[in-house]
């Protein structure tokens, strides 16, 4: 018995990596993504059996910076409470499921969290002849939630801090919540907003359903790799920093391959590896012309947004605070110096 | 020359101590554990190392932080900002909550299938065959779901439409609700009577037993001992509902805004919960209001359904259901239907004007859909309702308003400011609060009580208050392993009584027992002593298989703990205190029933 408990603590924590991170993707050949596969819009697998969505395709930029080739990807579906663990284990290279970046994801996971992709908050959805309109009218009745989330934790803070007594119902899956909530076991249910449209679709009848005007928490969405390869970690960082800049520089997926060959403009010379600043991007550890194929295959920050979640997308949503800094939001590529 | 030989070599030559068969036993012993305890060694020290290197936490210092978790079903007491340790132990009594009630059940159902597998009657025969066979054979997590999605969420929706069975059982799609006796802050007064019923009845069981064997007769045991317990008992509850005075230091405060009330004993200024206590609330006059509903629940479409919690006919002298709007109400044609008189009714398009809801009448032709989102308001006079308060002191009513003139509401509503702020929940929330400030003057009254109080289960806003409650999760997770498990010990049943030697049914025949005396005194006790064993297997497969909780959305051990590794990330920890927990309820099991074993066991001369 003990020795197979301490067999499977030896092989839950085998995958430390003697040699940098960076190294062992390149010499494996493919980039290990933990994902979600269930979330439209952000990550799920769509008729044809590709994985889609925002944060699939900064998992595909940072292939193609390492590799030039965006499709050497391997895609792990996790489910929330999964995440850890692989994370942890090494068995992915990155986090890129819509996770929230938190001090104690940061402690307890041991996990370094890459620039901002979605500036996100937690609301709240329910029917819109429930009579629920503030948080106030939730006292005494059931709210679904799914498990292994900050989500649930903001819940319990906010309702009890309000004297607001509630029942709470939890889900390890979002399908079985959707169910539950669409069955009418729960009065409202909470995630993200960005997971409240995306999971409205999926509702027997979506007109019959209301995202409340109310946001109780902040959270903040993005890569997240494991402690102690700076290596690793500055790729990613610097692959959605190349990704926010682009867009600033008007550097888009059309006219990267002319703006490669013809830009003037010293900054973008730089992002893009052209001739004369290789050493900008080859610090890194990767070829000079990583970034022009990050942009080549998914395109700037702006152009996944609205593929996936903007104006391309059955969603629409507005930039919000995921514009750039310029236009009022929070997206700001740091400088390639 | 022989004997010479022998004693020779033993007595002169000893045996090298490396051919001396027990040295070389001991030796042997000493290098395999020594082997093992290396090897642990090894892999513990592998693991701390590779932890560190990895920077994951490998220590329970979590274990007394506040855990944040909500909970919705928990035995004990537990707020937010309890512990995480607190939190795993209410899913360790949770999973201990569906396996001892599963075990009890999936004895019963599993003894039952397995006596009627080897019944006579053809019938039966098969239908015990077809249960088992169909049963045994589904994995048991398809199980979990059917139960779950398919049996109990089609139930009907909470409010008003539960189904009610005799007995006060309310059925819904939130789980059961049936009226259930909790011990109140009395109970103190009739512990002593208790206690004294309890030695009373051991006293005379003792006695009554030395008596028998004594006199050598196989009589009837008359129930003198049981009839010594239940006659003291009754004599002391009674006593404790001889004088009924609340406590001063007993309050109820109630917050109006939210139906809400809470029971507690305040001493200096300091207030502790007060659990069970019954609470009288009476309105003279009061309103209520809702507004209909088009909606897909438990997958049936349901169009301008007006909904009003269940309102028994005693507990108002008058009730009356009107729109809010009856003016512009009328301008539109509508008009009010009951199914259930003032509970559950539709509001539609009177088009033919024959004062009835006709088929079609509540589908407005202008939008293809139902009049919903139309106010209706009920009006109370002289409602009283007696409800007892929960084990957190937490009384709910219906969120009656006091009735009052149209203008002066409407003025208080455009006075409020408007709720604004993206990250402010808070203050969002409070603008709301002062809204509705002061909109009932309910008149609250503590009842006096004896050392138990029968608390009946309803529901006042979106779910059962009040009684027992079991959820439509913990449900389908126990019929799910009663239903599974019982099929296992079914078979194991019918095999334990067909091994009963068949001389044994013959002597009984023999000595002219009757057949159902043949079954019960002869067969069946033979046969309980072969399948108890095999039965403590299938009691920790059940407790074991309780894991797969999450299917049905139930707070139990591994759920809470997987909940708690995501929000951690102290997996290690985390996955030993879960070996740990049902390791504890697996060898508490095994001792336990190794004990009954060891005692019903057939001792072989």
């Amino acid at each position: 018995m003990r020795i197979l408990l301490s067999l499977a603590l030896l092989v839950g924590a085998s995958s430390v990596f003697a040699q940098g991170r960076l190294q062992a993707i390149k010499d494996r050949g493919e980039l290990r993504c933990g994902v979600n596969a269930t979330l439209t819009g952000f990550g799920f697998v769509d008729a044809d059996g590709n994985y889609q969505g925002f944060d699939i395709d900064f998992c595909k930029a940072i292939a193609a910076a390492v590799f030039g080739d965006a499709s050497k990807v391997v895609y792990r579906p996790l489910t929330a409470g999964e995440r850890p663990t692989a994370l942890q284990s090494g068995e992915i290279d990155v986090l890129l499921r819509n996770t929230t970046r938190t001090s104690l994801r940061e402690t307890d996971w041991g996990a370094n969290f890459g620039p901002t992709t979605y500036y996100d908050g937690q609301g709240f959805m329910v029917r819109k002849d429930s009579g629920i309109n503030s948080l106030a009218d939730f006292e005494g009745r059931a709210v679904c939630v799914q498990s292994g989330t900050t989500t649930e934790t903001n819940l319990q803070t906010t309702l009890s801090g309000l004297g607001i007594s509630f029942t709470p119902v939890i889900f390890e899956t979002a399908p079985v919540l959707i169910k539950a909530y669409d069955d009418g076991q729960c009065d409202g249910w909470t995630t993200d907003t960005s997971g409240l449209l995306s999971y409205q679709l999926q509702l027997r009848q979506p007109d019959d359903h209301k995202i409340l005007p109310i946001v109780i928490s902040k959270e903040p969405l993005g890569p997240a790799v494991l402690h102690g390869d700076d290596q690793w970690f500055d790729v990613v960082t610097w692959t959605v920093f190349a990704l926010f800049n682009a867009e600033e520089y008007g550097v888009t997926q059309a006219n990267v391959d002319d703006m490669l060959v013809n830009a003037q403009d010293p900054q973008v010379k730089r992002l893009l590896g052209a001739p004369g600043s290789e050493s900008y991007v080859q610090a890194f550890g990767l070829r000079a012309d990583a970034f022009y194929q990050a942009i080549k295959a998914v395109g700037n920050y702006g152009e996944i947004f609205e593929r996936n979640l903007g104006a391309g997308s059955v969603f629409g949503l507005e930039r919000g605070l995921n514009a750039q800094y310029y236009e009022g939001g929070l997206i700001y590529g740091f400088p390639f110096n | 020359m022989v004997d010479a030989q022998l004693r020779g070599k033993s007595g002169d030559n000893v045996v090298p101590f490396w051919r001396n068969v027990k040295v070389i036993g001991i030796i042997a012993q000493i290098a395999f554990v020594f082997a093992i305890v290396a090897g642990i060694g090894v892999l513990v020290n592998n693991v701390v190392t590779a932890l560190a290197a990895a920077n994951l936490p490998a220590d329970f210092s979590f274990l007394p932080r506040p855990a944040h978790l909500p909970i919705a079903e928990r035995p004990i007491p537990y707020e937010g900002t309890d512990s995480y340790a607190r939190a795993l132990l209410i899913g360790f009594l949770n999973t201990l909550k569906v396996a001892l009630v599963g075990v009890a059940l999936a004895t019963v159902l599993g003894v039952l299938f397995g006596v009627m597998r080897l019944s006579a009657n053809w019938l039966v025969r098969t239908i015990a065959s077809v249960y088992i066979e169909v049963l045994r054979n589904i994995p048991l997590a398809v199980q979990i779901v059917f139960w779950y999605s398919a049996i109990l969420l089609p139930f009907p929706p909470r409010i008003s439409d539960p189904v009610a069975l005799p007995g006060g059982l309310l059925m819904s799609n939130v789980g059961l609700g049936f009226p259930f006796l909790y011990p109140t802050y009395r109970f103190s007064a009739w512990f002593p009577w208790l206690a004294a019923a309890l030695v009373l009845a051991v006293a005379a069981l003792l006695w009554r037993r030395a008596q028998l064997r004594r006199l050598d007769v196989v009589g009837r045991v008359w129930p003198y001992p049981l009839v010594a317990f239940v006659a003291v008992a009754g004599v002391g509850l009674a006593t404790t509902y001889l004088n009924p005075s609340v406590p001063p230091d007993l309050r109820v405060t109630f917050e109006a805004d939210r139906g809400r009330g809470t029971t507690s004993f305040v001493t200096d200024g300091q207030a502790r919960p007060a659990a069970f206590v019954p609470v009288r609330v009476e309105l003279p006059h009061a309103t209520l209001t809702t507004t209909s509903q088009n909606l897909v629940e438990s997958r049936e479409v349901v169009s301008g359904t007006v909904r009003f919690p269940l309102i028994g006919k005693r507990e108002a002298a008058a009730v009356t259901v009107d729109f809010a709007d009856p003016a512009a109400a009328a301008e539109r044609g509508l008009k009010l239907a009951f199914r259930d008189f003032p509970s559950i009714g539709s509001v539609y398009a009177d088009r033919n004007g024959n004062d009835r809801l006709d088929a079609g009448e509540e589908i407005d032709p202008a939008t293809g859909r139902g009049y919903g989102g139309v106010e209706v308001v009920m009006t109370l006079t002289d409602f009283r309702r007696t409800l007892v308060s929960d084990r957190d002191g937490q009384v709910r009513t219906p969120l009656f308003k006091a009735a009052v003139d149209a203008g002066a509401e409407e003025a208080a509503a455009t006075a409020a400011p408007k709720p604004s702020g993206r990250f402010s929940a808070f203050g969002q929330a409070s603008t709301a609060a002062t809204q509705k400030e002061s909109s009932l003057t309910a008149e609250t009254t503590i009842l006096p009580v004896g050392a138990l109080v029968w608390s009946r289960a309803f529901i006042p806003v979106a779910n059962y208050e009040g009684g027992m409650r079991l959820t439509v999760n913990y449900l389908a997770l126990l019929l799910a392993l009663v239903v599974y498990t019982s099929s296992f010990i079914a078979e194991i049943v019918r095999g334990g009584i067909l091994a009963v030697p068949k001389g044994q049914r013959e002597a009984a025949q023999a000595i002219g027992l009757s057949g159902y005396q043949t079954f019960t005194l002869v067969v069946f006790p033979q046969a309980m002593r072969i399948v108890l064993p095999p039965m403590i297997s299938q009691y920790l497969n059940l407790t074991k298989n309780s894991s797969l909780a999450s299917l049905a959305g139930y707070a139990e051990f591994f759920v809470i703990a997987s909940v708690i590794q995501n929000q951690t990330g102290a997996a290690i920890p985390i996955a030993l205190l879960l070996v740990g927990g049902y390791l504890a309820i697996s060898l508490a099991f095994s001792v336990v029933l190794n004990q009954v074993n060891a005692r019903l066991a057939l001792v072989e001369r």
